[in-house]
């Protein structure tokens, strides 16, 4: 971690440092995110060569995270291992670490060859949203954000709803317009909120819709002058194609709108992204790849508070003509 | 913010409304009734845990032990909070906590 990223994260993400019980607990719960990506590529490696890495979003992301660090080689041999790090003593920071455990229960080769079971991944990745450590990092970007300052917001691929809950418990919005491309999502994120799916009732709309471009045709029906904010926090690797969808949602910001970004990237953890990737991810970035699909899509950087560590935080805006 | 689906009787003056609930705080919001009085209505979740238990316990021991220990108190205290919905739905759906 480069010195002014590191000077970065004490001054931007400093509760959840706090949380999980200081810097020297942060980085043992980060070594351990290195140690299981390490084993898991390992294991994919030797049971499916390096071929993997075009068969699997997961195989892709361990690889180019270890790579970057420079724990494999270009041919994927493992070149060199980390000590497995003492075990935390803070209780978010073993949470944190409980995750990769029991991921690595399912079995790193199992999600690469496609053959992990599908439901468990789905109360693995619902564990994950409702695990204490996960709060405490969508609290503080949202607080970072200052998500008080938007009275209307859009969020797209809404998931279970807890990004959703989390802005309830921090402001009321007038407005607060969620959908995902998937059912049980929209039904789970709706129950959460304590709303229906497909309906508007007290400024909570919640719905159904294959990919942005048509959610925000929906969306301009609740807001038919645009919303003052965009949130999409570890959304953009969910989308089937960022610069489309990204290109759609800006018709949805309204004139000083904000898109608000924050995205683990190949930079981040590396187990926990490989993780993540094994939920349905479509892609994984680096933050430059991020920077450029939103440049891509007409968007300008309004700020960024972090690179990659804990993840990619900016704030971004439509680039108006 | 959200409408209640159900109408209320506010406790002062007697009007009956849908109230628009803001924040709750466990299974209770703050409503105002038309005429301005503040009270707290009940607004239960729909996930009712009531005579639940863990059916499959391969899948149950995959859950990082922290999360398996909430999920036996949930199951104790027939309660869901917030939080938990999702996955407690999930887990329902799935078959490892089966409710009679």
């Amino acid at each position: 971690m480069k010195l002014v990223e590191e000077l970065n994260v004490l001054r931007y993400y400093k509760p959840f440092i706090e949380a999980f019980g200081g810097v020297k607990q942060v980085r043992t719960a980060l070594r351990w995110s290195e140690w299981y990506a390490v084993k898991w590529w390992e294991e994919v490696y030797n049971d499916l060569g390096l071929q993997s890495i075009r068969e699997s979003v997961f195989a892709r992301a361990l690889f180019i995270s270890l790579k970057i660090r420079d724990y494999v080689r270009e041919d994927g041999n493992i070149k060199k291992r980390p000590e497995k790090p003492e075990y935390p003593t803070n209780s978010y920071a073993m949470e944190f670490v409980d995750l990769h455990e029991s991921f690595d229960r399912i079995g790193a080769v199992n999600v690469a060859a496609n053959k992990a079971d599908e439901n468990t991944l789905a109360v693995l990745y619902s564990t994950m949203l409702s695990q204490g450590w996960y709060r405490i990092l969508r609290q503080t970007f949202l607080r970072l954000m200052e998500i008080e300052r938007y009275p209307a917001v859009f969020e797209p691929v809404v998931k279970e709803g807890h990004t959703a809950a989390a802005v309830m418990e921090i402001t009321t919005p007038k407005m607060y317009i969620g959908f995902d491309y998937r059912r049980d999502n929209v039904e789970l994120a709706s129950a959460t909120l304590r709303t229906r799916p497909g309906e508007c009732g007290g400024g909570i709309c919640i719905f159904q819709a294959p990919t942005a471009c048509d959610a925000v045709k929906i969306a301009r029906r609740y807001a038919p002058s645009g919303v003052d904010a965009v949130l999409m926090l570890h959304t953009l690797y969910w989308l089937l194609d960022p610069v489309k969808e990204l290109t759609c949602i800006s018709q949805i910001i309204g004139p000083g709108g904000k898109l608000l970004v924050g995205q683990q990237v190949v930079e981040s953890t590396p187990g926990l992204i490989a993780i993540v990737t094994s939920f349905g991810a479509k892609h994984v970035f680096s933050w430059k790849g991020v920077e450029q699909i939103l440049r891509s899509a007409g968007y300008q950087l309004s700020k960024r508070y972090l690179k990659y560590m804990p993840y990619y935080i900016a704030v971004w805006e439509p680039k108006r003509s | 913010m959200y409408r209640l689906s159900h109408t209320v009787r506010c406790p002062v003056c007697g009007v009956e409304f849908r109230p628009t609930v803001g924040y709750l705080k466990g299974d209770e919001a703050e409503v105002m009734c038309p005429n301005g009085h503040i009270f707290t209505v009940s607004v239960p979740n729909g996930d009712s845990v009531l005579d639940c238990e863990i059916r499959d316990w391969e899948r149950f021991g995959l859950l990082p032990q922290a999360t398996q220990q909430a999920v036996l108190e949930v199951i104790q205290s027939g309660k869901v909070p917030n939080e938990l919905q999702a996955l407690m739905r999930r887990l329902k759906e799935i078959g490892v906590v089966v409710c009679t």
